[in-house]
């Protein structure tokens, strides 16, 4: 940023070299048609590998692979970097003739330089995509990571993954749909929900019981607020969309949101209870419920100071707060079920999308080692460490970590109700930015409810219509 | 005041015509090779592939597609993407105008006269322009967090109503923004200037004061019209930077509040390696990159008009 | 001379401006020192001078200082010699077609990165070069060009003729004259660039960010990771900070006089 340029055209008139700017701009205009005329094919035709085409013949014989190493690169820092890397273990203790090689990189950083990293010969082999159309479905379009069916039929994944999972790791072939067709990444024994923490100990100090339905949470709300207690301990400063997008789901019709979500044009924003969840959350910012200065507060430091003991509950997604094995028995988690009736409905999907690259040389083993995280094994493993476990019904929850056992109990009920619905952001590659600005605006009253809904719609519609 | 001796190569070099020249022009090719052709690969190439990209819209994965000048189009029409040249204006006031008064008003109080200490304070003024933008960016965003150094000192001094969200607030964070720009650049303004009044004939100072001219009055008269190369070269490095202002909102703001803090080169950071749009991202570097040579011809021709 | 009256006026301001600027880094640096989470100050008989090597650890700098350190050395010594070369032969020698090759070069301290980093990307993966040192180091250099080359050419202009005569009377080649007259002589313009190189090198976040992953993270972008993880701990974060920036701080130190005049001349490129 000090980036500044140079004198040149100055300090070349100091150096008395009279440089006439006609001159100059000749000769620049010269060197780009130089590197044009290097450069003269469209851009993208040599980047594309492999035909979309599922490999025909798939072996699940990893023991006879042979040596193989593979690279992985992952988001997952703390219990989640722990989780991954006994996962590794086992599966290298399973197959000792595998290595995998594990890096770990900033989630900004991956998820933008992902694509990229897919393109290179020593790329990973095996990479955490971020699901929805602003990676996953880039990387599928773009033939950067492997169709999965053959797997899929190897390993069983369409019976042994739920519906509801499953889709959220789909597209069609055209890539004109999500949700369905065929698979492009896996999801693992672990998943991340959108729902309410609360702090046990401050409920119990308040006199409260934890709240099982939204008008309790509101009341709940009142009290805190009555007894000095910030209510939601929450920042805007990065656009933190959890309180929104789980509040939504407490009021949304389930089927409905999933069909905007996987790009059926004919519903609206509103239709899947925008303007509703909008509207309350305003009103909750609007009523102190969030902490003061909340607009001038980043994600991290909510997270921290809701762990280090400021405001009462918490809108985050499950495994986000990093709390130890202490801390987990002062913090528990609730999934509210949806205003209208006894459904539970939430937010929920896999910590990250695996996928496998085009250019790996040993997918075979890499999709061994797809399904082995999708194991029970993995899913134990998650709940040593202290993670939401998935479709691992016989795993052990220390009874002694309340957001666990809270936790697990809200994975339980979503899979029987059934009640998953995606991220909302990965309607649009665009999307997450477009509901993180247009949130703050609301906050900051520059925005109706309205008219968020409607910025919603443009820019989900503006997607789809180029999707053609 | 040794610091203009090592700038001094620069501005005495007159053009002297060697007779070594003419014959040696090819064997200055050979050795001019090896520089041009790493600065062609790394430089050239891509930038004449980047307007290539322009014209064709392209995910960066998949096939791409010929759309002529839409990539342009949508740049200029699309409200936000057009609202980043305002926030640019905004932008140059702090990293430009006000550091270039600082810069002056500095220069002239160190160079006013011989005093000890001056190193000391140019040293100090000069110290932002060192460190890693990283490294300031963490410093300012500690500076203005809701219960930073910033808001404590002014509800220390009774002016609550002061405190702010800063970076949070949507009237507040560009000027915020801007501040960090005034903070880090000034003193490379102030050096600039110091070394352009050391150059200014000593006899006009004199002549000035025996007119009876009081140090402002000197000022005005002597020392800005000496200042008119060093003003111009001042101006065209920090203009051209507001416009590029990257890492510092990237690493507070990614351009939030809302988009009240996006800039250019954030908008084609987000185009480029976040929303896959790889032509919009080139488009809006075609168009800064001319900006930036544009600002640079306009500014060299009126510094040099009369 | 001036008044007393003046002269008091004149520390005052400038004081004053001192304070402003060195507020945000005292705070910064008196965060580094605190046992304090939240960075609190504290008097100097409680600095907590193990938050470096807490921080040190736990940001894993050793691998990132050392990789940050092997570019940066890589690159001040290859920039070095191209801008010997490419000074030297548009400075001295004269090159065929330099009326539009020079411009061009000069249009390269025009660009801004994000400009080309695109292509740029998509080329070094060709090369197979991406997320690789040598890669990045040859980046750095490219990008370097324009600035190392202005600036030695206005250093060999501004050597003496008769020095370039005299050499030539002795029979002196091109080659010869440059390695044992010209390059010596623009001795200090040449410890200027090493200065300045090494600064623009080590500073640098961007390129880091996109070309480089994994083990390969400069010092930077290992704060950028440290200080996203470490938020709450904002003794531990500032003390990161000062590690990062030391070097470039110590060589301002120490160098201060050559910092001030090469940034002046070549103004700051990145």
């Amino acid at each position: 940023m000090s980036g500044v340029t140079d004198p040149r055209t100055w300090s070349e008139r100091h150096n008395g070299v009279k440089m006439s700017v006609p001159k100059a701009i000749a000769g620049v205009a010269a060197g780009l048609a130089l590197s044009l005329g290097l450069a003269a094919c469209s851009p993208g035709g040599g980047t594309t590998g492999k035909s979309d085409a599922a490999p025909s013949t798939v072996s699940t014989d990893i023991a006879g692979a042979g040596t193989v190493t593979l690279k992985l690169t992952d988001f997952w820092g703390a219990a989640e970097g722990e989780w991954i890397k006994n996962v590794i273990t086992g599966f290298q203790t399973k197959y000792p003739n595998v290595t995998i090689q594990r890096t770990t990189e900033d989630w900004g950083q991956l998820n933008s330089t992902l694509n990229l990293q897919l393109q290179d010969a020593g790329g990973p082999d095996i990479a955490t995509a971020n699901n929805g159309w602003q990676s996953l479905g880039t990387l599928a379009k773009g033939n950067l990571v492997r169709n999965l069916d053959a797997y899929a039929k190897a390993y069983n994944w369409d019976t042994e993954v739920p519906t509801t999972i499953a889709r959220q790791n789909k597209f069609s072939t055209d890539f004109k749909t999500m949700g369905s067709g065929s698979w492009f990444s896996t999801p693992m024994a672990r998943t991340s929900l959108i729902g309410l923490y609360y702090n046990a100990d401050k409920l119990k100090t308040l006199g409260i019981d934890p709240p099982q339905s939204l008008a309790e949470l509101e009341a709940a709300a009142v009290k805190a607020k009555a007894a000095g207690e910030v209510p939601f301990e929450y920042g805007s400063l990065d656009s933190s969309t959890t309180v929104l997008l789980g509040v939504q789901a407490l009021l949304a019709d389930k089927k409905k949101l999933n069909d905007y979500i996987y790009d059926d044009p004919s519903v609206k924003a509103a239709d899947v209870g925008m303007t509703e969840a909008i509207t309350l959350v305003k009103k909750w910012a609007d009523a102190g419920w969030f902490p003061k200065s909340f607009e001038g507060i980043d994600y991290q430091t909510a997270v921290a100071n809701y762990v280090g003991g400021k405001g009462v509950f918490r809108w985050e997604y499950t495994g986000s707060l990093g709390l130890s094995a202490a801390q987990q028995g002062h913090f528990g988690y609730v999934q509210l079920p949806q205003q209208s009736g006894s459904t539970t409905v939430g937010v929920g999907a896999a910590p990250g999308a695996m996928v496998i690259s085009s250019k790996s040389a040993h997918p075979d083993v890499a999709a061994a080692f797809l399904d082995y995280m999708m194991s029970p094994e993995a899913g134990q493993a998650a709940v040593d460490k202290g993670l939401v476990p998935a479709m691992s019904p016989d795993v052990k929850v220390p009874a002694t970590s309340l957001s666990l056992t809270g936790e697990s109990a809200a994975a339980a009920k979503l899979d029987s109700d059934d009640g998953y619905v995606p991220y909302f952001d990965w309607s649009s590659p665009t999307m997450l930015d477009t509901i993180g600005q247009n949130l703050q605006l609301v906050f900051a009253g520059k925005l109706t409810a309205d008219k968020f809904t409607a910025a919603v719609d443009k820019d989900r519609d503006a997607f789809l219509a180029q999707q053609g | 005041m040794p610091a203009p001796a090592q700038i001094r190569p620069a501005q005495a070099a007159v053009v002297r015509r060697r007779p070594l020249r003419r014959r040696t022009r090819w064997v200055g090719l050979a050795f001019a090779a090896l520089p041009l052709a790493v600065y062609a690969l790394v430089v050239l190439v891509p930038l004449g592939q980047s307007v290539q990209y322009s014209f064709f819209k392209w995910d960066g994965v998949s096939a791409s597609t010929w759309v002529g000048f839409d990539n342009y189009v949508s740049f200029v029409t699309d409200p936000v993407l057009r609202s980043t040249f305002g926030h640019v204006l905004v932008l140059i006031g702090f990293f430009a105008l006000l550091p270039i008064v600082l810069g002056l008003l500095s220069a002239a109080l160190l160079t006013r006269a011989k005093q000890p200490g001056m190193a000391v304070y140019r040293w100090i003024f000069f110290l932002p322009q060192v460190m890693t933008t990283v490294v300031i960016a963490l410093v300012f965003k500690r500076i203005y967090a809701p219960d930073g150094p910033l808001n404590q000192a002014l509800r220390a001094v009774g002016l609550d109503s002061f405190a702010k969200t800063w970076l949070g607030d949507f009237t507040w964070a560009l000027p915020a923004l801007g501040l960090i720009g005034t903070w880090v650049t000034f003193g490379f303004c102030m050096v600039l200037f110091i070394s352009g009044t050391s150059a200014i004939a000593p006899e006009l100072y004199e002549a000035a004061r025996m007119d009876g001219a009081g140090p402002v009055r000197e000022f005005f008269a002597v020392t800005l019209p000496g200042l008119r190369g060093q003003l111009a070269i001042a101006l065209t490095l920090t203009i051209t930077a507001s416009l590029r202002t990257f890492d510092l909102v990237w690493i507070t703001t990614h351009g939030g509040p809302g988009t009240s803090t996006l800039t250019p080169a954030v908008a084609l950071y987000k185009a480029a390696f976040q929303n896959p749009q790889i032509g919009l991202a080139a488009a809006i570097g075609v168009v800064m990159a001319l900006l930036c040579l544009v600002i640079a011809v306009v500014i060299t021709r009126v510094s040099e008009r009369d | 001379m001036i008044s007393k009256m003046e002269r008091a006026v004149n520390y005052v301001v400038l004081t004053l401006m001192a304070l402003i600027v060195l507020f945000p880094i005292g705070t910064f640096v008196t965060s580094a020192l605190s046992p304090d989470r939240s960075g609190k100050p504290v008097g100097i008989a409680d600095f907590q001078w193990d938050n470096f090597a807490t921080a040190w650890r736990d940001a894993g700098f050793s691998r990132a200082m050392a990789v940050s350190m092997i570019i940066a050395v890589c690159v001040v010594a290859g920039q070095v010699l191209l801008a010997l070369l490419g000074g030297y032969a548009f400075g001295v020698l004269g090159v065929v077609g330099d009326r539009v090759l020079f411009p061009i070069v000069l249009l390269g301290m025009m660009i801004s990165l994000e400009a080309i980093i695109v292509p740029l990307y998509y080329q070094f993966r060709t090369l197979g070069l991406t997320n690789t040192l040598p890669g990045i180091i040859l980046i750095h250099l490219g990008m370097g060009v324009p600035f190392g080359v202005f600036w030695m050419r206005a250093a060999f202009r501004a050597l003496p003729r008769s020095a370039f005569e005299s050499a030539e009377m002795d029979g002196a080649g091109p080659l010869r004259m440059l390695r044992s007259m010209a390059a010596p002589m623009a001795r200090p313009a040449i410890y200027t660039l090493i200065l300045l190189s090494f600064m623009w090198t080590w500073n640098d976040y961007f390129l880091s960010l996109v070309f480089l992953h994994g083990e390969n993270q400069t010092a930077t972008v290992a704060l950028g990771v440290f200080q996203g993880k470490y938020v709450t701990q904002i003794n531990l974060m500032a003390a990161g900070g000062l590690i990062v920036a030391a070097p470039v701080l110590v060589l301002y130190v120490a160098f201060q006089r050559k910092f001030i005049s090469g940034m002046l001349a070549g103004a700051i490129k990145e």
